[in-house]
């Protein structure tokens, strides 16, 4: 057996008094696929930036070795230099630079500190062709689709000649097709040669295309078996710590009042284009009406606009609970019973500086106070309510957001909006980059809203059909700003979304 | 630890070094009134930049602010008649200078809420309209005589004994508020570990060590006292209020506060609104200080705000930041003007140490932070 190319002994990281990472023992070996799974806060995002050398050398304790050798990187960039490439979650692409100048950002062939122009976009453009893609290394990238964007990633650790790849949750934007493309690529590199780790929540995608999967819970390698030779409901048990019968409860629903009725709703951005177009379709209480449809086929843009939040110009009529609704901003939209929780967390959820008490209460402010003085005694007590009945897992209401793990944060924001008691309720993918542990939850708790007696009506957009088909009562689809069709869940299939999607 | 009370620890180092090196003359308590005397202006000021920058704006109108509500001030005394007034004149000058920040401030916020024009460029032109006008209404000379009344704003003390009696109500007041009834430990001494904490002790040492500070010497000069009420009022707002919470929210996030039907627009125009009617206020006790209006005055006020507010550890970002950090600031910057005055070190060498200085406060702050994350 050959001397793995990547070994990690004994990894142990803290941050404070929380143990993160406990003991850590892996090994990976060249042209393997290692797919990296577990709950938010399991400590995964930690143990790649130890690899990649974010966490620098005595931030940890443990050793890592590269093909035998013990390194001790200071930053990312002695990673680099040792091969080692991450591409993260959020892309970190400088959108008005061109692909090329983007790919070799720091690195410019240059002589005489004078950029070689022509050397640059010759190279950035054989790294393309290699990744089979048709553009021109001279495109902006702000001009990119997202898979693209992340294609533009994988040239750029091509061109650090990168011996270990490390990919965090690289799908959760990507179309199927582009899902495939990758697939074709990781391929390609693990026939050169090339160790990649993959960190995922797609467990279908796991095991289309790893090679051996590792399990990781509360900072601790749990578990590790070939692919082949595992299930997910193994994989599913060894995340969570407990079998997970079945992630999507049972429900029973019962419709009541109509809640919004949308006739006719056609939308025109500042520009004059038609974003969306002579859209019609109601919701009730106590329904789940689920929006699928591809990126860009007008789903956000309809909830926004729905909250007041866009600022379109708007034709149809709108009705909420048979009073005329006109959506002007969001403050008018909270007001009438309305909530939304963003597809963003980062850029439109949280105020990650905010302590989470403040984070969670900040949309309903008006019951925890008198004449605008806060009582401080009462929103303390609904905050620490919520805490124990979500399941937030923070040191205490004080704690910054920022520091809490992904699906913790989802939780603080849904019970900002739960806290207004909504009416209807507008959630934006609320499952995305969140552990199946925390998604069995948030099923639980949007199931629970829509039935007895709170009986909210909710609309729900995502990108997980699965998710779309058991949980939502019917399915609109949206195609390129087009209502193409309703179809009630006992109907529909992930063919007939699929085709109404794209037709 | 380190990072929490850094700004303070670099307060009391200065503190130390200064009565070491003017043989104990810093810590008399006739200079160290003369002290908060000399930073109440920049201290007001300094409140109402950390609700500007904590909603990720800045102002760079206030000294000009300051210059032209202080003409005001002087044209209202000395040639429209209000000087004879006394006591009513002095109240309407000051209602005229607040008046005049105000408007001030009315019109950096409509053009940053409602036009979207960054802060930096809108304040910027006010900074230099203002000035204009400041030199314009005096015809570029100085405004004298106020009142007496007037003068007393910015020259007066609160005797010693009622300063006392009101650093007495002070503590009383502040002890009420740390008293939680229904909480079983004893008062002052904290839940969680039954020791009476560090910021507690602290902020007890502060107060008497004040209190005695200006009994032993003439009371409590008047301009501080008014800094003390509009800090009180800046932390009560951002710490009590929902108002404050949505100062936090948008500095932190802004599309997300919007998202979350936090009134963007009113809130900036309270900012700002305060931010000038606070250098309105700050121009009358430098006009009544003074006994004079300077169309002059005030100029780069809106930097040593700035400077109190960013080593006060307030994030330029915004969403980060108190209003004791921009008090202890404002006491850092006038402790260094105040101590290298009293060594003799010549102006034009204070200028260039106090530049370092700041660079040095924040960067030890910003490096103490970063250790313990």
């Amino acid at each position: 057996m050959t001397p793995p190319l990547l070994s990690l002994q004994k990894i142990s990281k803290s941050f404070g008094n929380v143990c993160v990472l406990e003991s850590i023992h892996f090994e990976g070996h060249k042209g393997e696929i290692v797919a990296l799974v577990g709950e938010n806060g399991a400590g995964k995002s930690t143990l790649m930036k130890i690899i990649s050398g974010v966490w620098p050398y005595g931030s940890f304790s443990g050793t890592l070795k590269i093909s035998e050798e013990t390194v001790h990187f200071l930053s990312p960039k002695d990673a680099q230099e040792k091969g080692i490439s991450i591409i993260h979650q959020e892309l970190q692409l400088i959108p008005e630079l061109s692909i090329a100048e983007n790919i070799f950002l720091g690195r410019e062939p240059h002589q005489w500190g004078i950029i070689d122009w022509k050397k640059l976009f010759k190279d950035a453009q054989a790294l393309l062709q290699k990744l089979d893609l048709s553009l021109s290394s001279k495109t902006a990238v702000k001009n990119l689709s997202v898979g693209e964007k992340q294609l533009v990633e994988i040239a750029k650790a091509l061109s650090l000649k990168s011996q270990i790849l490390i990919l965090d949750e690289p799908t959760s934007a990507l179309t199927q097709k582009e899902i495939q493309k990758l697939f074709q690529i990781l391929r390609n590199l693990r026939q050169a040669g090339v160790l990649c780790l993959y960190i995922s929540h797609k467990l279908s995608e796991i095991f289309e295309i790893s090679d051996r999967v590792c399990v990781l819970r509360d900072g601790k390698l749990v578990s590790s078996y070939k692919t082949s030779h595992t299930t997910s409901d193994q994989i599913i048990s060894d995340m969570v710590g407990r079998t997970i019968s079945e992630i999507f409860p049972q429900r029973k629903n019962s419709l009541g009042q109509k809640a919004l009725q949308v006739t006719n709703l056609t939308c025109k951005d500042e520009g004059g284009n038609t974003v969306l177009q002579d859209i019609s379709f109601d919701v009730h209480e106590g329904e789940i009406l689920g929006i699928a449809g591809l990126m860009g086929a007008g789903r956000s843009e309809l909830i926004l606009t729905l909250f007041g939040a866009t600022s379109f110009s708007i034709e149809g009529t709108m009705t909420l609970f048979d009073r005329p609704f006109r959506p002007t901003s969001p403050r008018q939209a909270i007001e009438r019973g309305l909530a939304l929780l963003t597809e963003d967390r980062k850029l439109s959820g949280m105020i990650p500086q905010r302590p989470v008490r403040d984070n969670m209460t900040l949309a309903s402010l008006k019951q925890f106070s008198n004449q605008k003085i806060l009582n401080a005694a009462k929103e303390k007590n609904i905050v620490e309510r919520f805490i124990t009945q979500f399941k937030i897992k923070t040191q205490s209401q004080e704690t910054k957001i920022a520091h809490l793990s992904g699906g913790n944060q989802q939780k603080v924001l849904l019970a900002r909006w739960l806290l207004i008691h909504p009416k209807l309720l507008f959630l934006d993918e609320p499952t995305r980059g969140v552990d199946v542990g925390a998604k069995a939850e948030i099923y639980h708790l949007i199931f629970e809203l829509a039935s007895r007696p709170i009986r909210t009506a909710i609309i729900l957009i995502s990108s997980d059909l699965p998710e779309v088909l058991k949980l939502s009562d019917r399915i609109a689809v949206l195609n390129q700003g087009r209502l193409t069709g309703i179809l009630d869940h006992t109907l529909a299939t992930q063919e007939k979304i699929m085709s109404l999607a794209t037709c | 630890m380190l990072k929490k009370y850094s700004t303070l620890l670099i307060l009391l180092v200065l503190a130390v070094i200064l009565t070491l090196l003017t043989d104990g003359i810093f810590i008399s308590p006739r200079n160290l009134t003369n002290l908060t005397r000399q930073i109440s202006i920049n201290g007001i000021l300094a409140v109402g930049m950390t609700l500007v920058i904590l909603i990720s704006g800045i102002d760079l109108s206030i000294g000009s602010v300051v210059a032209l509500s202080g003409i005001v001030v002087g044209l209202s005394q000395a040639h429209w008649g209000l000087a004879a007034w006394g006591v009513w004149g002095t109240l309407l000058s000051t209602f005229l200078a607040i008046a005049i920040g105000m408007l001030c401030g009315l019109f950096n916020a409509y053009w940053i809420a409602k036009h979207h024009i960054t802060s930096f460029i809108t304040t910027l032109g006010l900074m230099v309209i203002a000035r204009g006008l400041a030199l314009i209404f005096s015809g570029g000379i100085a405004i004298a005589p106020m009142s007496t009344e007037l003068q007393g704003i910015g020259n007066g003390y609160i005797p010693p004994l009622a300063s006392l009696v009101l650093m007495g109500f002070i503590l009383i007041a502040w002890l009420l508020t740390l008293w939680a009834p229904t909480e079983k430990m004893p008062f002052l001494l904290s839940q969680k570990t039954g020791q009476i904490s560090l910021a507690t002790l602290l902020t007890l040492i502060g107060l008497l060590s004040l209190s005695y500070v200006f009994f032993s010497y003439r009371g409590i000069p008047i301009p501080v006292f008014i800094l003390a009420l509009v800090a009180g009022c800046g932390h009560f707002i951002l710490n009590r209020t929902t108002l404050g919470r949505y100062i936090y929210a948008m500095g932190g996030n802004l599309e997300a506060s919007r998202l979350c039907g936090v009134p963007i627009s009113k809130v900036t125009f309270f900012v700002f609104m305060v931010m000038g009617g606070l250098a309105g206020l700050s121009g009358l006790i430098l006009t009544s200080r003074l006994n004079g209006a300077i169309p002059t005055a005030g100029n780069l006020f809106e930097l040593d705000a700035i400077a109190a507010v960013v080593i006060g550890g307030t994030s330029l970002m915004g969403g980060i930041g108190t209003i004791w950090g921009s008090i202890l600031g404002a006491f850092i910057i006038g402790t260094l003007n105040n101590g290298m005055s009293l060594m003799n070190v010549p102006t034009f060498y204070q200028m260039v140490i106090k530049g370092f200085i700041i660079i040095l406060a924040v960067f030890f702050d910003s490096r103490s932070k970063q250790k313990t994350t």
